[in-house]
């Protein structure tokens, strides 16, 4: 019933899925801190195409998003290979929620932090750097673990545009009956729940190592965990 | 204690660690975000061998190979345990490809309704999953003659409890059917005028099976093979198929006839892969590849005289 052929199939399917997954977290991640910071900017001409992309990509669906970069796009502009298409998808869609985790935390600092930067005279920037954002990282932490692992989740869409994730494998396994659909969708639990884990695992840590020495960070560490 | 540390201490220590830590994970971050978008220049492997310029069939030539999209539908297309491709359709096309100077195939799976998008796209340069050919898809893209005709059949529980044997007869009782999306057995299950509310679609052939199987649907339509190898598959003693019919729409008979299929611009590639195609049928070539995944004369042969003009048109 479950032979090695099969968990070769499977591994090749999870390489795939944290691929994707790791891609995207990247982008994602990356797109977070970007866009939620411009949504604190001064600027309108800069909050402005930011509101833009949040809510364009927490509004509309993914897998319209994906299937439309990938069956659309092509028809009027450049063909992204599927691993591309994967990762820019969902990440720009993870992007747009971590963009409001970002800001929350970043407002959620108490005032008396940026007067004491102003009053130990740090120009805005460095404020941001060293007095604000490490304090308010530790705040996002927790939700952005919730982020990763709905990423995880969501990259079983991808099985839908070519490429050979776990989900994908549990389709093409079941066609030539190597296995019962009972018994490929239960490894495909297991699969995905492992992963998902292993990324708690990997946000605590870095929670744990972010809030060292850092009083505030720990309380609110402990609040939110 | 820790509260007697000097303020200094954090600032000079302390935020080094962790200024290091956040510097290093944006910058990998942007990095390999740029990395990826940057990538779609070297992933040409997979999925992005298509071209949509029209000269389809010189490159597949230089490169060696060219890239097939199928529904994961057995016998006519899917992946075998090791994940190679392979069914009725593939096959065939291997063989035709090989007298074009084409040695190699590299297969795509797509859900069956994503497959006329996908080739228009450019994601591959053939449909090789026995395709039906009709009016409406012929609008869309070019076919080849068919190779094989094929009656419908119905998957149904044991002992056909809803005494179902064709469209008319599901559409006056009140079973529920269970359809491929995108397939043509949608068209003509409207067309016998079963109730949309009591039309399931489901996006791949297995699914369709284990809907019947789980009790979603009472009755399940595809192609007689197709249903064949899913309840095989299944091995299932409480399910069994109906007698193959040839539906009707409007009274006109439609022969259900599958063959391959390209994009509008590759009329060449489509005219070359044709003219091998036709004289392997009339070489009798076909059933030879086929027969291992249960075609057998009476589907190749009904085929024999039949072109991609004639379902054109219908």
């Amino acid at each position: 019933m479950f032979d090695i052929g099969l968990w070769g199939r499977f591994m090749d399917g999870v390489w795939i899925t944290l691929q994707v997954t790791a891609y995207a977290a990247l982008l994602g991640t990356a797109l977070s801190i970007v866009s939620g910071l411009a949504g604190l900017s001064p600027y309108r001409a800069v909050r402005w195409p930011n509101r833009v992309y949040v809510d364009f990509f927490r509004g509309t669906s993914a897998i319209v998003q994906l299937f439309w970069i990938f069956y659309a796009l092509p028809l009027i502009g450049p063909t992204l290979s599927p691993m591309v298409a994967g990762a820019v998808t969902l990440g720009l869609n993870m992007g747009s929620y971590g963009s409001e985790v970002v800001r929350g935390a970043v407002v959620a600092v108490p005032r008396g932090q940026t007067e004491a930067g102003i009053a130990l005279n740090l120009a805005p920037l460095d404020r941001m750097r060293y007095v604000i954002f490490p304090q308010a990282a530790v705040a996002m932490l927790p939700p952005y673990g919730n982020l990763l692992i709905e990423l995880l989740k969501g990259s079983a869409l991808v099985s839908l545009i070519t490429l050979a994730d776990i989900t994908f494998m549990v389709s093409l396994l079941r066609v030539n009956g190597a296995a019962s659909t009972v018994t490929l969708f239960t490894i495909a639990l297991i699969l995905y729940f492992a992963i998902a884990q292993a990324i708690t695992l990997g946000v605590r840590l870095l929670e744990g190592r972010l809030t060292r020495g850092l009083e505030i960070g720990r309380a609110a560490g402990r609040r939110a965990a | 204690m820790r509260n007697d540390q000097p303020e200094a201490n954090f600032l000079l220590e302390r935020r080094l660690g962790r200024r290091a830590l956040f510097r290093g994970v944006g910058l990998t971050g942007l990095g390999l975000g740029g990395a990826v978008l940057l990538g779609c220049n070297g992933d040409d492997d997979n999925g992005d061998g298509g071209t949509a310029s029209g000269n389809t069939l010189q490159q597949a030539r230089d490169r060696g190979y060219i890239t097939i999209g199928f529904a994961n539908e057995a016998p006519y297309g899917f992946a075998d345990e090791s994940g190679n491709v392979t069914g009725e359709a593939p096959e065939v096309a291997r063989a035709v490809l090989a007298e074009l100077g084409i040695p190699e195939i590299q297969g795509v799976v797509v859900p069956f309704g994503s497959l006329i998008p996908g080739l228009q796209a450019g994601r591959f340069d053939i449909i090789a999953a026995g395709m039906f050919i009709n009016p409406d898809r012929c609008a869309e893209i070019l076919f080849s003659d068919p190779d094989y005709c094929i009656p419908q059949a119905f998957g149904v529980r044991a002992g056909n409890p809803t005494g179902v044997s064709n469209y008319e007869d599901v559409a006056n009782s009140d079973a529920r059917l269970g359809v491929l999306s995108g397939g043509v057995e949608e068209g003509y299950a409207q067309a016998a005028g079963i109730p949309d509310d009591r039309i399931t679609r489901f996006a791949e052939a297995p699914e369709l099976a284990e809907g019947l199987q789980a009790g979603r649907v009472d009755v399940i339509a595809a192609t007689s093979l197709s249903i064949r190898a899913q309840l095989d598959r299944l091995n299932d003693s409480s399910l069994e198929m109906t007698a193959g019919f040839t539906p009707e729409v409007d009274g006109v008979p439609q022969r259900g006839c599958g063959g391959y299929g390209f994009r509008r611009d590759d009329q060449e590639l489509r005219d070359e892969f044709n003219d091998a195609l036709v004289s392997m049928k009339q070489n009798n070539e076909i059933v030879p590849i086929t027969e291992e995944f249960g075609f057998g004369e009476t589907e190749i042969g009904a085929a024999t005289d039949v072109t991609a003009d004639d379902l054109c048109e219908a």
